[in-house]
């Protein structure tokens, strides 16, 4: 069994015990796939139908950008987990290099600075990889209720 | 035929020979390179009533240079331009030897990595690129020329609808909350070509419900302060976000 077979077998049954656990039957959705498997998951597989989605919304507005554009995690650049998803946007054949956004909140006095820079790896806590020509379009997370 | 037949046949045979002969090129490597080597001129020129200096190879113009740099005007370094090209190609440089690389912190075409010609930031901006991207399209109509193949003596600047994301500005411009009528919610840094990042005003963030589960907060560089309609500066994007802390605890 590959590796990604697993992870839908894991996600199949860790969704049913929830269901189950619930003692109702609720729809598989989105949100509970996020809570249960995790960004990586969500990312991989709804990454390209979340980017349709802000593509197509800004489209509407006459608001689209110019460019490739893509899903990737968001990576603490500390720890390397990952906290969220961005859309990132620029040079074609150079946001087909980023993996992933990595994120740092340095301290500026009372000012909370997030600094999101499109990167070539997975794993950051080694060393940024910066991509170059690339930036970062939307922020995406878990809306809290 | 007659013995007289044959001799007048012979003599034919001969001169047929000997004019072929005079009209064969002579053999040996100069006089082979000579025809087969390029010639490498240049000249000045107005286009648009601007002063021009263009770089030909055989006939073609493979560079067209229109500002001015290190003290010399746009003629000037097409000639140093040239004489550099034509100097390498008679040490012997080919096409495969016209790269792109730096020197002096400054983006050049080089043939056997000896400057032909700088790509100048002045010039790069010009042409809404980088340096480096103009480098390369400079080297790449020097390649064709020196094959014979057309060129492109300017490259194509960067429109509307073809954007150079690669950046050389940066700038920071509020967030503007359009679901809140344009309410400044903190402050973004903007990053991108310099023309493009110059036109930002702000960062319009717009939030996006993605299946009452996800939220997108989509963050667009804008060439106003008006949030009715978005007018989007495309090429830019945000690398850096800030917002005040509201409570203090």
């Amino acid at each position: 069994m590959t590796t990604r077979n697993r992870s839908r077998w894991i996600l199949i049954v860790a969704v049913c015990l929830l269901t189950a656990f619930a003692g109702m039957a609720v729809a598989i959705d989105i949100g509970d796939i996020f809570k249960v498997a995790g960004i990586g998951y969500l990312v991989s597989e709804f990454g390209p139908e979340i980017d349709k989605t802000i593509n197509k919304a800004l489209a509407g507005r006459e608001a689209e950008a110019k460019g490739a554009t893509k899903v990737v995690p968001i990576i603490t650049v500390l720890t390397g987990g990952y906290i969220g998803a961005a859309q990132v946007v620029g040079v074609p054949e150079k946001v087909k290099k980023v993996q992933a956004v990595a994120q740092t909140e340095p301290k500026l006095g009372d000012v909370r600075v997030t600094v999101l820079i499109p990167v070539s790896t997975k794993t950051p806590n080694r060393a940024i990889q910066r991509v170059t020509g690339v930036g970062v379009s939307a922020v995406i997370d878990l809306k809290i209720k | 035929m007659t013995q007289s037949k044959w001799r007048l046949a012979a003599a034919l045979l001969l001169l047929g020979v000997l004019a072929a002969g005079s009209l064969t090129p002579l053999s040996g490597p100069w006089a082979a390179d000579d025809e087969a080597r390029p010639v490498v001129t240049a000249r000045a020129n107005t286009i648009d009533g601007q002063q021009v200096g263009e770089l030909l190879v055989d006939g073609q113009v493979a560079l067209r240079i229109r500002q001015a740099a290190g003290g010399y005007t746009p003629e000037e370094r097409a000639e140093k331009a040239a004489q550099r090209l034509d100097d390498a190609i008679a040490q012997g440089a080919t096409y495969q030897d016209i790269t792109t690389g730096q020197r002096n912190a400054q983006w050049v075409v080089l043939a056997k990595d000896e400057m032909i010609v700088t790509a100048d930031s002045a010039h790069a901006r010009m042409n809404a690129t980088t340096p480096e991207r103009l480098a390369q399209a400079w080297r790449t109509n020097i390649v064709n020329a020196l094959l014979g193949q057309p060129v492109e003596p300017e490259p194509e600047p960067v429109g509307p609808g073809e954007v150079d994301w690669y950046e050389s500005g940066k700038k920071a411009v509020p967030i503007l909350d359009v679901g809140n009528q344009g309410i400044r919610i903190g402050a973004a840094q903007v990053v991108g070509p310099r023309q493009q990042v110059d036109q930002v005003k702000a960062v319009a963030q717009i939030e996006l419900d993605l299946r009452h589960k996800l939220r997108a907060k989509v963050y667009i560089p804008i060439s106003s302060l008006n949030i009715t309609k978005l007018d989007r500066v495309q090429g830019v994007s945000v690398w850096l976000i800030g917002d005040l802390r509201i409570l203090e605890l």
